[in-house]
């Protein structure tokens, strides 16, 4: 018997898969995961990434380095503390603007969840001025000049201007004069290049073509002939003893036609004098800005050789002026910044040519508003209390103040941002610092004020006048100086005063003459007083610098170098004069010469016009006049008739 | 990318299976939500969760939402309409007044006319889509994939041992 073998397998038993609930829970460890990442995110990587982010934007924002060196921030308690900030100078890299020890702040929970940041509470803990950085800080490129603003433009062109107005070295050009230069040789360089003498040569040319034209028109003017044939028509015409009124008619009709040709002609002529009135008067005007022209040249060449103003307001200017400059270009910068970043409000003109980014996909929707008591703007400080002390590093100082009222969108809050500081920086030798700024972009009229006072500082190596033949300065002073600056949208303020005393001063000169002068006035100076001011708008700066070095220094080269100076501006009005002198004579006497014979020609010609207008008018009179009384006498006779041919009884 | 993708081959497996109905019918009514909404709100997130924590089909979720943004970009002037009345309503008026000052609230950006009719009109459409979508798929499975399987084709292709190694991976890790 064979054994049956079952090759049936046995039913499989189906698995029924485990119901599912509605949760996911297979998805709490991706979550845990998440969370968990998020967190390791939050404690090893953010304060670093917030540190290097702020140290982007301040950069970009400052145009120099910001360094940072410690970021700590706390989630839970909205706080965030900053140590070691170190602000590079743009203008001198090796050393920091501004270096900060801490900045703590507490941030407002209420605002972070509206995706604002508020910050009720912060300090500002030491606090150095013109620190010294351990390297170099990078310097940005300046902005190129497509992406700057016309009033950025306009700013930076006034301050150019300023610096060119500044750039002459008086003291320089006083020396070299006293050293006896002779513009003889110069001036024979210069040659037939002024440009009065070129401009004198295209007025001549000028006049010959003008005559030209003149002439050209005059001829196309009625000639004499032209004249009698009117005159020998004026009296073939028929003006009395008229055999009937078609006579009278035909007589009228010929004058009018006559009137009509002489009227043509006319209009020619006063069109020929209306010309030359034209050209006379802007050959005039070319002639008086000749005379400008000449006066401009001898100005330029005074320059060129380097005669000098020895006026007080030159000198101030030239002692002081870069001094002065550097502050206000400084005051300009934040000026810039503080309306970049704290946008004021917009005017109505800005506001119509804003045009609000357009929505790619989808339709942007209407954004209502329901009251507004609790906004915030994106950044606020509402208050930082300052307070720093001396004892850390060399640089800090003993500085109280408080900053309040910082934002990116001052017209939200409402509120001018204020800093106001006092302290001082022993380590500096720097006593009695005073200051309060106010930025007030609330509205649509931005105005930055700043008032600042030191009340005695250390000041060494500060050069007035640097160059191969002067050097003069101040090798070391004490000072006070007090500064005020006012800038409101365009128009600017700035006044500052300053005094220098005990002062140790850095005297050279490669000529004797000029170094023994210097020391002898400045012996005579022991305080040194400035008193600098620049008002107006950006487009018309009007700088105003008074010292009392500049009445000395003049008082003192007076007497050397007012001779001197004389002289060499004689030779060169001489020069000048000598060169166009001549020219411009002759082409003036030319130029009345032709005027008065084409104003000549054409006067005679109208007059001789309006003579036989008159008489068309006399004609056409006397033919009326003879026509009429012709008439009466018919009609008188006509009646007598009437009357004895009909014998009326009356 | 790979999850999404894993998202939408299990939308596909789940269409295709006899049950899900339900999982897949919630998906599409949040792709509503999604696809409707004009910006990445506070109330996005929210769906975005519950899609994360519930058994809702998120590959259903993620294709219809696409879907739905086109639906909804043609009806943006509507949507617009909706939310412009709601907005300039006056009975609501002071709840939307407390609302819009409080602290979270307005990163719904429930003030802005489209996203308030966008979100009007997709949570009264959502239950509508939701019972549509499952009935629908009642009806495909009865009458596409229950005829799809009954021929002959089909099932010459599940007789094969590519098929039978597929269904058995699936089982395993699927």
């Amino acid at each position: 018997m064979t054994e049956q073998t079952n090759t049936n397998p046995e039913p499989r038993v189906e698995k029924k898969p485990k119901k599912k609930g509605p949760i996911r829970l297979e998805a709490i460890i991706p979550f845990v995961i998440f969370v968990a990442l998020t967190w390791l995110y939050f404690a090893l990587f953010f304060d670093g990434h917030v540190r290097r982010a702020i140290e982007f934007g301040g950069t970009y924002a400052n145009g120099a380095e910001v360094n940072i060196g410690n970021v700590r921030t706390s989630f839970l308690g909205a706080s965030l503390e900053i140590s070691d900030i170190q602000v590079t100078n743009a203008n001198e890299p090796t050393k920091n603007t501004v270096q900060i020890g801490k900045i703590r702040w507490k941030m407002l929970w209420d605002a972070l969840l509206r995706g604002k940041v508020a910050i009720n509470e912060a300090s500002i803990l030491e606090i150095g001025i013109g620190t010294q950085r351990q390297r170099p800080g990078r310097v940005l490129p300046k902005d190129p000049p497509g992406t700057k603003s016309a009033s950025e433009k306009l700013r930076e062109a006034a301050l150019e201007e300023a610096k060119k107005q500044f750039d002459g070295n008086v003291l320089s050009d006083v020396a070299a004069i006293l050293g006896g230069v002779d513009p003889k040789e110069q001036l024979k360089s210069i040659g037939d290049q002024l440009s009065s003498v070129v401009r004198t040569k295209e007025l001549q040319n000028e006049l010959k073509k003008k005559e030209r034209e003149w002439k050209d028109r005059i001829a196309s003017l009625p000639q004499s002939k032209d004249l009698k044939d009117i005159e020998s028509r004026i009296k073939a015409v028929k003006v009395d003893r008229f055999n009937g009124p078609l006579e009278v008619q035909q007589s009228i009709r010929e004058l009018d036609a006559i009137r009509k040709d002489v009227d043509a002609r006319v209009k020619a002529v006063d069109e020929a004098s209306k010309t030359l009135g034209s050209d006379v008067n802007t050959y005039s005007k070319a002639l008086a800005e000749l005379e400008a022209q000449v006066r401009k040249d001898i100005d330029d060449i005074e320059k060129r050789l380097k005669i000098p103003e020895l006026d007080v307001k030159s000198i101030a200017g030239d002692l002081f002026g870069n001094l002065f400059l550097a502050k206000v270009e400084q005051a300009q910068g934040y000026m810039e910044k503080a309306r970049r970043y704290m946008p004021p409000k917009k005017t109505a003109a800005e506001k119509a040519e804003f045009q609000p980014p357009t929505p790619r996909e989808r339709a942007a929707g209407r954004n209502y508003k329901f009251g507004r008591p609790n906004s915030y703007p994106l950044f606020w400080l509402q208050k930082a209390e300052i307070s720093s002390k001396s004892a850390g590093s060399e640089f800090s100082g003993d500085v109280t103040g408080t900053l309040t009222n910082l934002t990116d969108d001052p017209p939200i809050i409402g509120k001018p941002t204020v800093l106001t500081f006092k302290g001082d920086f022993p380590k500096q030798d720097m006593s009695g610092v005073l200051g309060e700024v106010i930025i007030d972009h609330t509205t649509d009229q931005p105005m930055e004020q700043l008032t600042a006072k030191v009340a005695n500082f250390r000041v060494k190596g500060q050069s007035l006048v640097s160059s191969t033949d002067v050097q003069l300065g101040f090798k070391q002073a004490r000072a006070g100086s007090e500064l005020k600056v006012k800038l409101e949208r365009e128009n600017v303020t700035i006044t500052s005063e300053s005094a220098f005393s005990n002062i140790d001063y850095l005297i050279d000169a490669k000529k004797p003459i000029v170094k023994d002068i210097l020391t002898n006035v400045i012996k005579s100076v022991p305080l040194v007083t400035l008193n600098a001011g620049l008002s107006g708008t950006w487009s018309s700066l009007d700088f105003n610098l008074n010292t009392n070095l500049g009445p000395e220094l003049q008082k003192g080269f007076e007497k050397e170098l007012q001779t001197r100076i004389t002289e060499a501006r004689t030779k060169i009005k001489s020069f000048v004069d000598g060169k166009i002198g001549a020219e411009k004579e002759n082409l003036m006497a030319e130029y009345k010469k032709i005027e008065s014979q084409m104003k000549g020609q054409i006067d005679a010609k109208k007059a001789e016009i309006d003579k036989f207008k008159a008489q068309i008018d006399e004609a056409k009179a006397k033919t009326l006049k003879d026509s009429g009384k012709k008439l009466e006498q018919e009609a008188k006779k006509g009646l007598d008739s009437l009357l004895k041919s009909k014998k009326l009884g009356f | 990318m790979t999850f999404m993708l894993k998202q939408i081959f299990s939308l596909f497996k789940l269409l295709n299976s006899d049950t899900g109905h339900n999982q897949i019918a919630a998906g599409i009514a949040c792709g509503l939500i999604l696809g409707f909404a004009p910006v990445f709100s506070l109330q996005t997130t929210l769906v975005i969760f519950l899609l994360f924590f519930f058994r809702i089909q998120i590959g259903a979720a993620t294709v219809t939402a696409v879907f739905f943004k086109f639906i909804a970009w043609t009806l943006d002037p509507v949507s617009n309409s909706i939310g412009i009345m709601v907005l300039e309503m006056e009975v609501p008026r002071p709840t939307f007044e407390i609302l819009y000052n409080m602290p979270i609230v307005p990163l719904t950006r429930f003030y802005n006319s489209l996203v308030m009719g966008a979100g009007v009109l997709s949570i009264l459409l959502a239950p509508i889509v939701f019972f549509v979508s499952k009935a629908l798929i009642i009806k495909y499975r009865a009458m596409i994939v229950a005829r799809i399987k009954d021929t002959k084709s089909f099932k010459a292709m599940k007789a094969t041992a590519f098929y039978k190694w597929y269904a058995k991976y699936d089982e395993l890790y699927g």
